[in-house]
Order: structure tokens, then sequence, then C-alpha cells
């Protein structure tokens, strides 16, 4: 019997798919044979070296084979530093690290970690192939394993009669058509570039709905140099929403956030889901694993994670629209988007609802995942080796430009670190 | 006023994303700055929001319109230092409903109101968690007043949770500091409300990293707009679907323009309503304390909050 020790905060993140996330990936672990897990908080607020070391303490009196790091919050370093001093001159359990979207937020932290690291055997666990292009590039040997972010295929699956609520909930008939986006209405999330796509393609469509889930925030994109104040991206989207005509409008829906509970149904009586993220921390794509389980086809910007959402067995559920990184900022084809809205308006894949949604379990449900986590678990780790001088690059940029504007030059132009670290997201 | 309105749209800039709002303000708007941390922080819309007391006297009047956020003691002390001035500048002001007091007649032509509608509130009875915040210091909070709000929290949901952010201030507009009782006072206050329930104290990290507010009643305890008429933490918590006390659910029935703030709440604004000012009394307190600054005289506190001349000492 394996004893695998689990460490994550007993309390929920902020952030919504990061809740669903460390729950399911438990779940993954559940699943796997031959094993003995024990839970460990980790709280989010209490990451001081004093609470890392009692944490330690208590891990190492389990004595684990594995520890495994499944939150994204708070960063390990001071519970990696307060192991490596319990574990110096003992045998030492393997490591499992689950990299979030946020590896690349910080990389200072994770350079301390080097040290710690390297009297490990380490695995790193990332959510998507282009996350994993990402990551590896900042490693000098050590290769990142593909293991993705797992949905409970009991929680999200098509259902007919949900469908028929959700939908008589919206006042939408049968044949109207709902193009869906759930998640933060966010600038890299490119809202307003969706509203107006979606407009320009369907301003004379009346069977053509729009509905918008999430609430906006002021993250902006401050790897560019663009920083929003509270409610100045709102007022961006939302003042070209107000010039469209008072029937456009009336097509399309700001709902705000609602209960994941809800969400469930949304999925369901929705007929596409649209993500045209170009958001740094884009590593996967909760949602619309969520969508696809539902049984919805999808258009998606080829950026990041949501790369990984195509199905060989069905290329029609999912529609690429082309990223580039351009001279100022990461540019997507709105050409493409009008023309993907406009085909799955005229052949919607209502009747390929099942196969969608028995793809994407294959992939992403928590067998698959089980089953690659398993596999990570049994399988001979390698030590840590160290990170790459692009790694190092990055952090020194970290360093000296505290996040703002570390990409970009005087000018306001995309500095050519972003392009080698980024060009992992991009076809 | 309409006219204002459009030109300032059309302007396209506001202060708060200009750098002179921040490095080139006067020497003792760095201190309120910091003891109205995190209330004081920017938000936008293309109205222009903006704490006069930012500004230095040659940037006050570069746009047509302005949102002004400043509470009663630093826009009644604006007006009482400038109201001859105010009738040649090319900018219309946009203030609280709740300060309508401090502007004499004879510039009112010069200053409209605005007033900030959430659409859907609920009960506090229906909320998940009461989150209670405000810059707690003696010139701020009044413990009677705290009592009179609380009031309505007489009923909540058996597992409704108790949040607070209290951070307290040495000297809100550099009163002397003095040994003071009150932020205990507060919280003993707040525990004899709910007095089975733990309260959490909340940083504004916690604050500002939760995306949804959903199910959350929120209690501004500056709500009377002496230190502060635009707060902040309300418009970040409505924009994330929290219910703010001190937001109406009514529109304003005067409003002739509106701009939507989140999906949630919304600005509207409206004339200046027809209320008796207390200029008068302004300017008598001007001949009387001639050498004061008003923003850090306790007596001219005192007049602007009870607005009664008489109390005075």
């Amino acid at each position: 019997m394996q004893k695998i020790a689990c460490v994550f905060s007993f309390k929920e993140s902020n952030w919504v798919s990061c809740q669903k996330i460390v729950f399911n990936l438990h779940k993954s672990y559940q699943d796997c044979t031959g094993t003995q897990l024990e839970n460990f908080n980790y709280p989010h607020e209490g990451n001081k070296l004093e609470e890392s070391m009692q944490l330690a303490e208590h891990i190492f009196a389990y004595a684990p084979d594995v520890i495994t790091i499944m939150d994204h919050k708070p960063h390990p370093y001071h519970l990696l530093q307060a192991l490596k001093n319990i574990y110096e001159k003992r045998p030492k359990p393997k490591i499992i690290i689950h990299l979030f979207g946020d590896f690349t937020i910080n990389y200072n932290l994770w350079e301390r970690c080097a040290p710690i690291l390297s009297g490990f055997k380490v695995e790193f666990l990332v959510a998507s192939l282009r996350q994993k292009i990402l990551v590896d590039r900042m490693f000098i040997k050590n290769k990142s394993i593909v293991c993705p972010f797992p949905v409970d295929p009991n929680e999200f699956h098509p259902d007919d009669e949900l469908r028929k609520q959700q939908r008589l909930e919206w006042k939408v008939k049968e044949n109207d058509m709902v193009f869906l986006f759930t998640g933060r209405l966010s600038r890299q999330k490119r809202i307003k570039t969706l509203i107006t796509q979606f407009a320009e393609e369907f301003k004379d469509e009346p069977r053509a709905h729009l509905y918008l889930y999430g609430n906006s925030d002021n993250i902006g994109d401050p790897f560019l140099g663009i920083f929003d104040l509270e409610g100045e991206y709102f007022r961006s989207f939302f003042s070209v929403y107000r010039s469209f005509s008072s029937e456009l409008q009336s097509r399309i829906h700001f709902m705000g956030a609602v209960s994941n509970a809800e969400l469930k149904k949304v999925y369901l009586g929705a007929d596409v889901l649209l993500n045209l993220s170009v958001h740094n921390d884009e590593d996967f794509g909760m949602s619309v694993a969520e969508a696809q389980f539902s049984g919805l086809p999808s258009i998606l910007t080829d950026w990041g994670g949501l790369a990984g959402f195509e199905h060989s067995d069905i290329p029609e559920a999912t529609a690429y629209i082309p990223v580039k990184i351009g001279e100022r900022s990461k540019l997507i084809s709105k050409s493409a988007i009008r023309s993907n809205l406009r085909h799955y308006f005229n052949h919607p894949l209502k009747h390929l609802r099942k196969e969608i949604s028995n793809a994407s379990n294959e992939k992403f449900g928590l067998k698959p995942v089980s089953q690659i986590i398993q596999k990570s678990l049994s399988s001979e780790s390698p030590n840590f080796d160290g990170y790459s001088e692009l790694f190092y690059r990055a952090s020194r940029m970290q360093r000296v430009a505290q996040h703002d504007k570390m990409y970009v030059t005087r000018f306001y132009k995309i500095n050519q670190l972003f392009r080698e670290i980024y060009s992992a997201y991009v076809r | 006023m309409l006219d204002n309105i459009n030109a300032q749209i059309k302007r396209n800039e506001v202060y708060s994303k200009l750098n002179f709002y921040h490095f080139q303000r006067p020497a003792e708007a760095t201190q309120l700055t910091g003891d109205f941390f995190p209330i004081m922080m920017d938000y936008y819309h293309e109205l222009n929001p903006a704490f006069i007391y930012n500004l230095a006297p040659e940037n006050i009047d570069m746009m047509p319109a302005m949102t002004v956020r400043d509470g009663a003691i630093v826009l009644g002390a604006y007006v009482l230092k400038h109201f001859q001035q105010i009738p040649s500048l090319q900018t219309h002001f946009y203030i609280s409903k709740s300060l309508a007091h401090l502007i004499p007649g004879n510039l009112k032509s010069h200053f409209s109101c605005w007033h900030i509608q959430q659409k859907k509130k609920i009960r506090p009875q229906e909320a998940k968690s009461i989150f209670i915040h405000g810059v707690i210091s003696d010139l701020s909070v009044d413990l009677n007043e705290v009592k009179n709000k609380l009031m309505i929290l007489t009923e909540t949901h058996p597992d409704c949770k108790i949040e607070l952010f209290l951070p307290i201030r040495r000297s809100l507009f550099n009163q002397s500091w003095m040994d003071s009782n009150l932020s205990h006072e507060l919280i003993e206050l707040i525990k004899s409300f709910f007095p089975q329930k733990k309260l959490q104290f909340l940083n504004l990290r916690e604050i500002l990293d939760r995306t949804s507010w959903r199910n959350i009643y929120t209690i501004d305890l500056l709500e009377d707009s002496l230190v502060i008429s635009d707060n902040f933490l309300n418009h970040f918590i409505a924009a994330r679907g929290g219910c703010v006390s001190s937001f109406s659910e009514t529109p304003d029935e005067n409003m002739f323009f509106e701009l939507d703030l989140s999906l949630h709440h919304k600005i509207q604004f409206s004339p200046l309503p027809e209320v008796k000012n207390i200029f008068a009394e302004l300017i008598f307190y001007k001949k009387q304390m001639q050498a004061k600054d008003p923003i850090t005289d306790p007596n001219f506190h005192l007049l602007i909050k009870k607005k009664n001349f008489n109390l005075l000492p």
C-alpha cells in the first residue's frame, strides 16, 4: 500500500474553477488502487514558516511514500523548505506538484525552491499539452506530465429534461440558437470582441442569442502594461453593448455570476460554448471541459490550454480561432469568429451531444485522470535538475519589473522574452 | 448639464488615469490618501470620479465634468475656500445628494447630483454573510449611528457569517491623537447584535481576492458621507454581485442621465435638490476662525456633522 500525503487548503479558493479542480483531483486520487490517502490542510492565508514547519512535521509523522501538492495557493515554498529540513539525511518521499496557470506569475518563488527541490525526486503535473511545452522550457532536464483537471461525469452530462427547463427559464424557443460564455468578464477573455462579433454576425438574426455568465473584473493585462481601474473594462464593453439596437440588446444577456449548481443547467440549455480567452494563465479551461461534458460544441481561441479540447473522433465539436502574438497585443482572427458563429448557427450539433460528452469523458473524466495519476505515482521519477536559462531570465525580469510591464518594451511593444515563453501557447 | 456630460464623454479622459492626479497632488492630500486607503482607491466611469482634495488648483477645471467622491468635510471646505472662483471654472460638479446643503444658491448651476442604484438587493435575512466595513476613527464613526444601522440585522439566518473589515486610523484629517476606546466599543456593540456568532476579520487581500460577493449583505459604516461620499469598496462589492446597504434599490426620480457601473449597479445624475443650505453658517465660521484650515479643524467637523453653528464652542 502506497501512502500518499495530499496537501491542499481545506478552505475553498476564491477562484471558482480552482475550487472544483482541487475537489475533483482529490476524487481522482481516491480512485487510484493500492494507495492510502491522508489529507493535510495547507491554508491559503497561512503561509508562514512556523505553520509550514508544523505541517511538515505532521506529514513526516505520517511517513508518506508520496507527497502531492494539489492546490494553487499558497505557494509551496515554505512547506518545501520545512520538508527539506526534516528529511535532510533521511530517505525522501517523492513529491508530485500540480502546476496551475499561475506558475508564470511566481517565477521568483519557484526560483527559491530550486536548491530545496534538488534533493527530491519530483514530478510536475500540468493540465494541458501547451502548458507542458511552456513549463518544459523552464527546466533543464525534467519533463512535466500532462494530467488534465478532471470533471465528474456524474455532475456534468447531457439531460434533455433540464435542457428544456433551462430554455423555458430563458424564454427561448427550440429552434433558437443559444451561444454561451461562462467566466470572468475580463479584458484577457476578449469580451468586447465577443459581443461585437456576435452583434455583427447576427444583428438581423432574431433566433441568435448570446448568454454571458460571470461578473466583470479589473485584472487588465498587466504583463503587457495594461492596468484597468475597477469598472474600466466593464465600461469599455458595456458602452459598446448599449450602442446596439434595443432588439439586439435584448438578445445579448448579461446574467452575472451564478452557483455551480445553476451553471450545470446553463450548459445544458445552451447550444454552443464560446471562449475567446488569451489570458496569460490559461493553462486549461475548466468551463470548456464542463460544457463539453454537457454535450456542447465549442468555439475556442487556439491559445494555451484551450487548444487541448479537440477530439479526433468528433473534430466538428471544436472550432478554433487562430491567435497570433502581435506587435502590442495577442491578436485573434475576427473573421474566423464570425464564420464559426455562422457555421454553428447553420449546422447545430444537437444530435451529437452524447458523443461530445463521451469523448470528453474519455479525456478529462475522473477515470482517465486517475490512470495518469496512478502511473505517475508508480513511476520512477527523476531528481530535480534545475531551471533553464529562460526561466532565470524570466525570474530576473519579474524581480526588476515587479510583474508590471515585464513583457513590454519602453514603447509598449511585446518583447522577445514574452515571445520565447508564450510561443508555447500558440500554434 | 447634458452638455457637460457629453463634452466629458467626448473628451474620453479622466483624472484618475492621468499621472498628475497621483503624483502632483497637494502636499496635504498625501496624508489623507494614506488615511483613506482603501476606500479612496480609484474606480472608473466616463464622468470622471475623483477627489477634489487630490487636485492641485491649476488642474481643477481641466475636465468638463467631475463626479466628486469627497465627503462633506472636504467639499464644505472647498466650497468655502473657492466660492468666488467656482463660477469661472469650466467644470460641472456632480456631488452626492446628501451633500446638497453645502452648495450656496448662487453656485447651484455649477452642481448636480449623483445617486447609485442597485437593481436587485437582498434582505439581511437572506444573506449567507453580513460584511461590515469602515475606516475607524472618532471622527468617522458614531456609535449611536452604528447602533441604528445595525438594527436591521436583528434577524439574520442562523448560518449567516459575520465578516468585518474595520481598519483603525489614528487621526483622520489630522485630528490630534488621543487615547480612544472606540474600536473596542464598536466591536462590543457589533458582538451584542450577534452574541452567538464568531466575528471574522478580513484583511484587504482577502476582500480583493474574493471574486463573488453574491448573497453577501454589506453595511458601510461611513455611509453618512462625512469623510467620504463615494467608497471604492462599495463599488467593488456591488460589481461582484454583493448587496450594499447604502445603495438605493429605487432609481432617482429626477434622473436625466445614467451610466451602468457594473451588471449590478448604476450611477444616475439629477439636478441639485431644493434643500436649505448652510453656506451662511460656513461663511460665519470662516470669519470667526480665519487662521484655521477647516479640513483639520474639529470645530468645522462639528459644524459640518451637526449642520448647526450654535453647537460650536
